[in-house]
């Protein structure tokens, strides 16, 4: 009973930090998706070349981590900027469908991966220079890494909350994301807002990449999943809702792990997408959404 | 638009024009061509790369040297992209179909598994020194020359029972015929020694996160735990058992440089039983292997290398040689198979890197000198000989 | 030559499931990301029963069919509340929730390992197993799938899907039921997965969940859209395009990892130009190649005008009665106690301000809003708890203020699809009467083809409806609604945003409809054509009926017009 107390206690614990990085993931893409109505499939690809500047900027360069993040963050922020000028916006003008953007948003996340691929080769590139030491609080263990995720998750959210609140910029964004038409007549610059949201939530993502490398390596292709859990997250949550998002990253993240509890631990990928196809069929609003 | 198709057409006719041909050169005399189906791209791109030098080098030597008996040997690579079956059958009947390869040199068990199938079909001869799936045993036409997974993990029970006195047991593997290999022979030898298994948690392949898996496992209170996965995965295991205050001894069948890097510290005292490649030791035939390696490529070579170096060198030469003694042709369908078979009924050992000879079964599995080794430094040393099936501390 | 017949038997399969994909895509406008994993289903049920039950060869690929059709019209029941990106991340979650049951149950599926030594088929005695021996099956196999899909795609029941693609609201609008043929084509397009995946399992011999990946799921998108969609010549020039022209960059000396990753960097690179400048694909939808010519339509020698003539489905003054018809939005009263009658044979408009509710009131008798009171009676039948389609087919139509033609169809297309009870609709007849379903679509043709005369756009026909004018948008909606046949018509806004010569002739047609015994209702802000056109109008302010009598009547009230135009104006 009491290892299975531990045991529920150790995996809540793991959900937690899980649950924070996909808040955080879910917030960035959220935020793109409910302004823009892209699904920005190459959102994954922006986490990942963010990633490898800060690799390259600590391991080549030699210049700390902290100057890793701060890559990571304008690598990001770039990154999201061009492909909204350079990719979606052309495709806005000629009038593409929602499918047609998806597409090609897949199309140069596949093309981009490759890219990654050639220039830096298949092998997981590590993210040094944090000290990682083991941290045990009763039956619970865990890193120090994991402690700068949820520290460093939490604390990028609820600055974007507040940011979103309590600025002009900001509402102006809440405002677009709620009712586009209505929010061009009282003169809010639709375009500038998209590039505003881009450049955002593309440095959450960075950032997020960063954070994600500095346990588990980046390689090209790491992206995909985190970025899946953040569609999860902003799905189970609720379309254009920042706080749902948050709290579908949280539900997800302690799923996943709670069905430990269970069901053996390799079940956890499956159990994401359970949850979801679940919450769609019987709540296609999320959790937290309206009716 | 009728014209633009007209023009993609034209592409296409024209492409398949000029490619189709190049591949039909007719088979050169007295060249006898080698194919490999390997992970060249993907997560396992690194071990398809180290797997086709070692392959390579062992053609370049015996090029050099002459041929075998006049043959010239050619090595042609194809990649299943770490374990993709529709790639490795298709690369594998362009090297039966267009280069009329008498033998394929493969990687991994599902790629392996998929492409014996068309080695039956045309008699050739399938030799696998990397996968290690139970699934490929007693597979008609493969030849496997590296100890499977099954076959090395008793004796790693074995000397935890024995030297760290191990009752509790947890494993945590591979979710697949490899992996699945060790759980089975992990629990089996349990039974017989009298320990108890007390958690078994597989793990999807190429993890980077175990959190949940060994939650479970420490939840269980092991003794000992013992992994039975492969790669990079070791360190990133180790080290997040460690790191997840798991204390105890980690046992494991399977060491790589690269894991050693990932798991840095946490690897210290980490224990495994295998079939080592030890490049500073062995014989002549080892020696001629790693100082070609080095002057050819740089650097130590990995097991990985060796063994495909062996396939070459040291199966398929003594091979072709055995063919060309008694008038045969190497090249013709059917018949490195067949002398390979006619070889194992004579009880023919083959010549090794690893030290003395290694003796390959009829069913297909291979016997290799056996060792228990522990992570000292960044180093494994070794601790333990294993003859006749026991462990000699 | 081996290898190439192999790469020809992949590209086969593929175009096999690039069809299957495009009759969900490219015809119904449904986005599936999971056809990795339908495909999947259909290989592991056929080496599941091989393996474990020692079902042989053909019996298999009837399992893999049955399976996966089932399976497949089983994610349908959600999707179908789902649109858009929805719909999209079902699917992925379902292609992720499949591939990972591949992965783990080990116990079935055999994990990554995969099932090795699936049984080769043997026809006629003579077992199946080199790539040249499977062509003919394949092929066979390949060529039914093609003619089966196309059969499907051209008949009245893919005109239906198409209507679906462009405008799902507008389809139910025009009597459709739109969850049957959701369902339909969702079962269809898993039928013809199973094909492949059956096919593939006994082909292959072994089968591992890698061949069954998202990645696959994305691959086959790209295909059919670059391919074309819609189109099935599409389909196929895409197979052999992605899949075969990469098998030869197998014979460039160059290092595989590179050449791998450059084929993706292409591959990636073509779908977002293709969505830049060339979203319809290599073969376009409408274009000739593929499909079957169609000679310019003849001029009809009959006059349009005997095709308005009233279906004579009851005899009473009055043709439909509204009573205490109520809606709520959270707090906003967008309908309360609201009645009106429909006197048959006439025009009856309904007037007021911007938000009074006119079009939810149109909404409340279709059924488009479940009316929260209320009774809709329509020739005597209580009809207020119709499904939209239902109430078409009951005699009840409405046309939209936003025309909401589809746009992709040619103008004959958009009013052929409203006509009802065309036996091509339904799969039993299209393919076990054809005869029947060829007579009919022959008449259906004729007469859309006098809708159109009637509204004057019969010339058009051939055109594509998104390159109308608006004006001739609208007459087409008008021709489309009249071609359901219903005998209640009610039209929302028929004459707003149109030039003046334009409304003059619609208001024209829509006397003639109301003479010739139609029933109409119209929602209309031109004051104007209220007068010209209408018998009777009622005055709506914030959801209720406040007057009603002649449009002269309650124009010349002081009241309605200061409510009307505002205070202080006019």
């Amino acid at each position: 009973m009491n290892a299975d107390l531990g045991l529920a206690a150790q995996l809540a614990a793991n959900g937690l930090i899980a649950g924070s990085l996909y808040a955080l993931l879910g917030v960035s893409w959220g935020l793109i998706f409910a302004t823009t109505k892209i699904f920005h499939f190459a959102h994954a690809l922006t986490l990942a070349v963010a990633t490898y500047g800060a690799v390259l900027v600590v391991e080549r360069a030699g210049l700390g981590l902290p100057l890793g993040f701060v890559a990571a963050a304008v690598v990001g922020c770039l990154f999201g900027l061009a492909i909204e000028v350079g990719v979606y916006r052309p495709l806005r003008r000629v009038n593409a469908t929602q499918l047609n953007v998806f597409l090609a948003s897949l199309g140069f996340l596949i093309a981009g991966e490759s890219v990654l691929l050639i220039l830096f080769g298949p092998e997981a590139r590590a993210l040094p220079g944090f000290a990682v030491e083991g941290i045990a609080v009763g039956p619970v263990a865990f890193t120090t890494i994991e402690a700068l995720w949820i520290g460093a998750s939490w604390a990028l959210v609820l600055a974007l909350m507040a940011w979103l609140r309590f600025t002009r910029w900001g509402r102006a964004i809440r405002a677009v994301a709620s009712n586009p038409d209505l929010a061009q007549c009282v003169g809010v610059d639709r375009a500038r807002v998209f590039v505003l949201v881009f450049a955002v939530g593309s440095t959450l993502a960075g950032i997020g990449g960063a954070l994600i490398a500095l346990r588990d390596t980046a390689s090209p292709f790491m992206g995909v999943q985190p970025v899946l859990a953040a569609f999860i997250a902003v799905f189970l949550g609720g379309i254009g809702s920042i706080p749902g998002a948050i709290a579908g990253g949280l539900v997800l993240g302690l799923a996943e792990n709670m069905g430990g509890l269970f069901l053996p631990g390799h079940w956890q990928g499956v159990i994401a997408f359970v949850v979801l196809f679940v919450v769609l069929v019987v709540r296609p609003s999320g959790l937290f959404g309206a009716r | 638009m009728t014209r633009f198709l007209a023009a993609i057409s034209l592409v296409v006719v024209l492409a398949f024009l000029v490619v189709v041909p190049s591949g039909q050169a007719p088979a050169a005399g007295g060249t006898l061509k080698v194919g490999m189906i390997l992970a060249m791209t993907g997560p396992g791109a690194f071990y398809g790369q180290v797997m086709s030098r070692g392959a390579g080098l062992a053609v370049e030597q015996i090029n050099k040297a002459g041929g075998v008996d006049g043959w010239k040997l050619e090595l042609l690579v194809e990649d299943h992209k770490s374990g993709d079956a529709d790639a490795a059958v298709t690369g594998g009947r362009k090297l039966l179909d267009v280069d009329k390869v008498p033998v394929i040199l493969t990687s991994y068990s599902a790629p392996t598994l998929a492409i014996q199938p068309l080695a039956v079909e045309k008699k050739i001869l399938l030799l696998n020194g990397g996968g290690v799936g139970s699934a490929l045993v007693g597979k008609p036409a493969l030849y496997n020359t590296r100890m499977l997974s099954s076959q090395t993990a008793p004796f790693i029970v074995q000397w935890a029972v024995q030297k760290m006195n191990a009752k509790r047991i947890a494993t945590l593997f591979w979710n697949d015929a490899a992996g699945q290999g060790v759980n089975a022979a992990v629990k089996a030898t349990c039974a017989r020694l009298g320990c108890q298994v007390v958690a078994e948690e597989p793990h999807d392949i190429g993890a980077k996160t175990y959190s949940a898996q060994l939650a479970r496992i420490k939840a269980r209170r092991p003794d000992v735990l013992a992994l039975g996965n492969f790669g990079d995965d070791v360190g990133y295991a180790v080290n997040q058992a460690r790191a997840l205050g798991i204390t105890g001894p980690i046992v494991g069948i399977e060491w790589t440089p690269n894991a050693q890097k990932i798991g840095g510290d946490a690897m210290q005292g980490y224990t495994i039983a295998v079939d080592r490649f030890d490049p500073a030791g062995g014989d002549q035939n080892t020696k001629r292997f790693v100082e070609g390696y080095q002057a050819r490529h740089g650097g130590v070579p990995e097991f990985y290398a060796a063994n495909y170096y062996e396939h070459v060198q040291h199966v398929l030469r003594p091979l072709i040689q055995r063919i060309v003694k008694r008038g045969g042709t190497p090249t013709e369908p059917g018949a490195l198979l067949a002398e390979m078979q006619a070889a194992l009924k004579e009880g023919v050992a083959f010549e090794s890197v690893y030290g003395g000879n290694m003796q390959l079964h009829a069913d297909g599995t291979v016997s290799k000198p056996m060792g228990v080794y522990i992570v000292k430094g960044t180093e494994l040393s070794l601790v333990g000989r294993i003859v006749g099936g026991k462990i000699e501390g | 030559m081996e290898f190439w017949v192999h790469v020809l038997n992949f590209i086969l399969l593929l175009s096999i499931l690039g069809v299957s994909l495009n009759l969900l895509l490219g015809y119904a406008g449904l986005v599936s990301m999971a056809h990795g994993a339908f495909f999947g289903v259909g290989a592991y049920a056929a080496a599941i029963v091989s393996r474990d039950l020692g079902v042989p060869f053909p019996l298999t690929l009837v399992v893999a069919v049955a399976v996966t059709t089932a399976v497949a019209a089983a994610v349908t029941l959600p999707a179908l509340r789902v649109y858009g990106e929805y719909l999209i991340l079902l699917t992925l979650a379902f292609q992720m929730v499949i591939y990972g049951l591949m992965l783990s149950w080990t116990d079935l599926t055999a994990g990554r390992t995969g099932i090795a030594g699936i049984a080769r088929p043997a026809v006629l005695g003579t077992p199946m197993t080199t790539p040249t021996q499977f062509l003919p099956l394949i092929a066979v196999l390949t060529a039914v799938a093609f003619a089966v899909a196309w059969r499907i795609g051209e008949s009245p029941f893919g005109r239906v899907l198409k209507a679906l693609r462009d405008d799902e609201r507008a389809t139910l609008a025009i009597g459709k039921s739109v969850l049957r043929y959701k369902v339909a084509v969702f079962a269809i397009s898993g039928a013809f997965a199973g094909v492949a995946g059956g096919l593939f399992a006994h082909y292959q011999a072994f089968i591992n969940p890698f061949s069954f990946t998202l990645d696959r799921s994305i691959f086959l998108v790209a295909l059919v859209v670059l391919g074309g969609t819609a189109n099935l010549l599409g389909t196929f020039v895409g197979a052999v395009l992605f899949v075969g022209l990469p098998e030869m960059l197998r014979f460039i000396q160059m290092r595989q990892d590179v050449v791998d990753a450059v084929r993706n960097v292409i591959f990636g690179g073509l779908l977002v130009l293709f969505m830049r400048f060339r979203p319809e694909g290599l073969v376009p939808e409408h274009s000739r190649l593929g499909r079957r010519r169609r000679p310019a339509p003849p001029p009809p020698d009959v006059s349009g005008a005997v095709v308005i003539a009233r279906t004579a489905r009851g005899d009473g003054a009055t043709a439909l009665v509204a009573q205490g018809l109520a809606k709520h939005f959270g707090g906003i009263r967008a309908a309360e106690d609201l009645s009106l009658t429909l006197p048959r044979g006439q025009v009856t408009a309904l007037v007021g301000p911007n938000g009074a509710g006119k079009t939810t009131v149109f909404n409340l008798l279709t059924g488009f809003l479940p009316a929260e009171t209320g009774t809709v009676t329509l020739e005597g039948r209580d009809v207020t708890r119709l499904a939209p389609w239902r109430a078409v087919r009951a005699g009840l139509a409405r046309s939209f203020q936003d025309v909401r033609l589809f746009e992709r169809m040619t103008v004959l297309d958009n009013v052929l699809v409203a006509i009802p009870d065309q036996p091509g609709e339904r799969l039993g007849p299209l393919f076990f009467a054809p005869g029947r379903v060829a007579r009919a679509e022959r008449d259906n043709r004729e007469r859309s083809l006098r809708y159109l005369a009637f509204v004057g756009l019969a010339q058009r026909a051939s055109d594509v409806a998104g390159a109308l004018s608006f004006g001739e948008q609208k007459l087409v909606a008008l021709a489309r609604l009249l071609a359901t046949e219903a005998d209640v018509l009610l039209l929302d806004e028929p004459a707003s945003g149109v030039d003046p010569q334009w409304v003059a002739r619609i208001l024209g047609l829509i006397r003639q409809c109301a003479e010739a015994g139609r029933t109409v209702c119209l929602v209309e802000h031109n004051l104007e054509a209220v007068l010209a056109v209408a018998d009777h109008a009622y005055f709506m302010e914030a959801g209720r009926i406040i007057a009603e009598g002649p449009p002269e009547r309650l124009m010349a009230d002081a009241r309605l017009a200061e409510i009307y135009f505002g205070k202080g104006r006019r």
